[in-house]
């Protein structure tokens, strides 16, 4: 029944859609609020009955949980075959709030209960008249009840407190019991957790180092609710994966699988106003603070500190992405906190502020690729990049010759030209200007399934599906949680890439290098690694999952193996539709032989502990990088 | 270059190298090596010329280890430019007619955060890697090449 307020035996002239004419044809009771019907002689006139094929839709009345799905059947007592027509409220095919339905009869409830809560599924028959059967559906709370935790899933320091409340459908104060980690009020090692529901951290980072926070009815024990926390140290920020701010709605350009994010704090130099922006990418390709114009609100860009030129103009950056994507606006200074380490009065870049033309020199150089001047077209809030470089150019940028592709402008007159920029204005690692834990970062993320995960962190409702969260430790060998322990130290050569990477055999003197930013394993081609490419994504599609070996060498002759797993990615990507975590997605990289080039990005990086170094830092061994280095 | 160095005949090689004080013409690929590219605008380095068995190579060298290099046939035209340094040269001089190609393929490109760009059509091949301080590729056109050359001397 959808409305339902009108008298029955209204007479319905000009209906303008097949729906409506079904509607009335099936005698539903139709509210025709609907631009177009008029009713005439309303309760007056008789229904007019018509002889019609009859629809029947079952079940015909139920319930399901808020993101389940019922499949209906429709049966049709006709003397012609019709093909049916599937709505919900008489919507074709139903919508986001409402629910959905297939031409199959599936249909799936919206993950938010619908105000009404009721809906009306129909199947509208082809034949004359349009016959049509209807079911009423009440979509509820979920099967749990219990509907959610808040906070959601978050990060808080070591040794810090949250509280948490759970939220129960028709009961302001629910009785609940609270678990951490699968542990009743937790303990010492996890945190511990109040009836209340106040979580005190634990003195240290659990391995690993999120934790489950759950809530279950304390009358009815099926019922519970889940989320996640991730504990902090001052060195140790979370590290989220997940298809980034706006999901995958933005430009396909820019398809956030595999999106590595953190949480960055930006402060007016010296002062207390600072505002922290989540979803923030972390690269260890490029180096330097990015932050979006729009993103910037309680610390408005135009509140920053300039830099300007010896003519008083501002100085302004474009950096173009070897993917040919780039990022224009000014450069200004600001104070960057991460975790619980501070960089002061570091040059940042702000980008999507429009105020001048965008020079073509840099900017496009390698071709008109999208503006990541957007949340949309950046897949993120900004980029915190945290490579091996303590500026962004160097001296390359402070003087003497200046070529095509150089980032720093000043545009007077909107006339934007290259200019050179002091080394100690250009845009800065932060990594580099924190007062300790300065000489590199560590990235570690967890081991995921060959089927990928949702997102990190993840969990379901009673925590027997999780996946924690990663961390981004600053520091190399500077505290307990940042030693390299174990792993080998890859020195950088001058291009700051591996010097060879070997397979088969065959040594491939591009190099390569591993990288954060890119969301999938760009490595060499089809015809060298002997896996197909697919026919309708960019992607490989073995056609089983295939192990690719590698050997990287560095510039000093140190050799390590690596091993690479590559799914199918049309299977991986229509089986887990809404993953965004994944360590076998790969793609081509190269034309071939002897160019081949390996740009491990983020798939690599799932379950192993990765260290950049900064570079003139010696790693711990005695390693010499003047290049910086990576190791794991 | 260990890679390959066994497929050229270097030893054969004549090695005529001209040091020019003032930029040589230089013609974009695909282009004639008589033409005049806007490259000369813009890149400002030690220009030098190898006649190689084959063909002939341009090489300009610029501060930093950046060059970029061109590979001219016999019959005078470029089939191939190659370019590494801490910044991407710009393309449409470097590419011509052939930018287009690049532009399409930038346009075009999806499921993209990262990775090097690959470009292999049937007469256009480009790749091109990097990150941020550094810049590598290489582009050419099979039709063009040489043929006693393989496509790998474009590197």
């Amino acid at each position: 029944m959808t409305g339902g307020k009108n008298s029955p035996k209204c007479e319905l002239r000009s209906p303008k859609s097949k729906a409506h004419r079904a509607a009335v044809s099936a005698g539903l009771l139709l509210w025709v609020a609907a631009a177009g019907l008029t009713i005439a002689g309303c309760g007056t006139t008789t229904y007019k009955n018509i002889a019609l094929p009859v629809v029947t839709v079952s079940p015909a009345s139920t319930s399901v949980a808020a993101g389940g799905s019922i499949q209906f059947t429709v049966s049709v007592v006709s003397s012609t075959s019709t093909t049916i027509s599937w709505y919900v409220n008489n919507v074709q095919g139903g919508s986001a709030t409402l629910g959905t339905v297939t031409s199959a009869g599936l249909y799936v409830a919206p993950p938010v209960v619908p105000t009404p809560s009721t809906v009306t599924v129909k199947a509208v028959s082809s034949a004359e008249s349009n016959p049509s059967g209807s079911a009423i559906v009440t979509i509820t709370a979920g099967a749990t009840g219990l509907s959610a935790v808040a906070p959601g899933d978050s990060s808080t320091p070591v040794s810090t407190t949250v509280q948490y409340t759970a939220t129960l459908e028709g009961d302001a104060s629910p009785a609940v019991n609270w678990s951490v980690s699968g542990v009743a009020g937790g303990n010492s090692t996890v945190g511990s957790i109040t009836g209340a529901g106040l979580y005190t951290a634990p003195a240290s980072i659990p391995s690993p180092p999120t934790v489950v926070i759950t809530a279950t009815n304390a009358v009815d024990s099926t019922q519970v609710a889940s989320t996640t926390l991730t504990l902090t140290t001052s060195n140790a920020a979370p590290l989220f994966v997940n298809l980034g701010p706006e999901g995958n709605t933005g430009s396909q350009a820019t398809t956030n699988y595999n999106g590595l994010y953190t949480n960055v704090t930006v402060c007016l130099p010296g002062t207390n106003m600072c505002q922290t922006i989540p979803n923030i990418l972390v690269d260890t390709s490029s180096v330097g603070l990015r932050v979006l114009n729009s993103q910037l609100t309680t610390v408005p860009a135009s509140e920053l500190t300039t830099i300007r030129d010896s003519q008083n103009n501002q100085v302004q950056e474009c950096v173009q992405f070897p993917d040919t994507s780039y990022a224009w606006g000014p450069a200004l200074y600001a104070d960057v906190v991460v975790a619980g380490e501070k960089a002061s009065h570091i040059p940042i870049q702000v980008i999507g502020d429009t105020t001048y033309n965008v020079p073509a020199s840099s900017c496009l150089s390698l071709g008109n690729g999208p503006s990541l001047s957007t949340v949309a077209a950046l897949g993120a809030n900004g980029i915190l990049g945290v490579g091996s470089g303590v500026q962004d150019c160097g001296l390359d940028c402070a003087g003497g010759q200046t070529f095509s592709g150089y980032p720093y402008y000043v545009c007077p007159n909107n006339n934007c030209k290259v200019v050179a920029v002091p080394v100690a204005q250009q845009v800065a690692n932060p990594v580099a200007y924190f007062a300790q834990d300065n000489n590199g970062v560590e990235i570690a993320l967890p081991a995921l399934p060959a089927a990928g995960a949702p997102q990190l962190p993840y969990t379901n409702a009673d925590g027997s599906i999780f996946y924690p969260a990663g961390l981004l430790i600053f520091g190399v060998g500077t505290q307990s949680n940042n030693a390299l322990g174990g792993a080998t130290v890859y020195a950088k050569d001058g291009n700051g890439n591996f010097a060879n990477v070997t397979f088969n055999g065959i040594p491939y003197p591009s190099g390569g290098l591993i990288d954060t930013r890119s969301n999938a394993l760009y490595i060499s081609n089809p015809a060298t690694l002997g896996i197909t490419a697919c026919t309708d994504s960019p992607y490989y599609c073995p056609a089983s999952p295939a192990v690719i070996p590698l050997t990287v060498e560095d510039v000093n002759g140190t050799s390590g193996e690596v091993t690479l797993d590559v799914a199918n990615a049309d299977l991986l990507l229509a089986s887990n539709p809404d993953f965004s975590a994944f360590n076998d997605l790969a793609r081509p990289g190269g034309t071939a032989y002897p160019a081949d080039f390996f740009d491990l990005g983020l798939p690599f990086f799932f379950g192993r502990n990765v260290f950049v170094g900064i570079a003139g830092t010696t790693a711990s061994g005695g390693v010499s990088a003047p290049n910086g280095y990576f190791a794991f | 270059m260990r890679a390959c160095g066994s497929g050229l005949k270097v030893i054969s090689e004549v090695l005529l190298i001209l040091l020019w004080s003032v930029i040589p013409s230089w013609a974009a690929l695909g282009e004639l090596e008589s033409s005049v590219g806007a490259d000369a605008n813009v890149l400002q380095g030690q220009a030098q010329e190898q006649l190689r068995t084959g063909y002939t190579l341009h090489e300009i060298t610029l501060t930093r280890g950046a060059r970029l290099r061109e590979y001219v046939s016999p019959a005078g035209r470029v089939f191939g430019v190659s370019w590494q340094g801490p910044f991407t040269p710009n393309m449409q001089q470097v590419l011509g007619a052939h930018f287009s190609d690049l532009q399409q393929y930038a346009q075009s490109q999806t499921r993209r955060r990262g990775g090097p760009l690959v470009i292999e059509n049937r007469d256009f091949v480009f790749f091109h890697s990097g990150h941020m301080g550094w810049s590598s590729g290489r582009a050419y056109v099979p039709s063009l090449v040489p043929a006693n050359l393989s496509p790998e001397v474009v590197r």
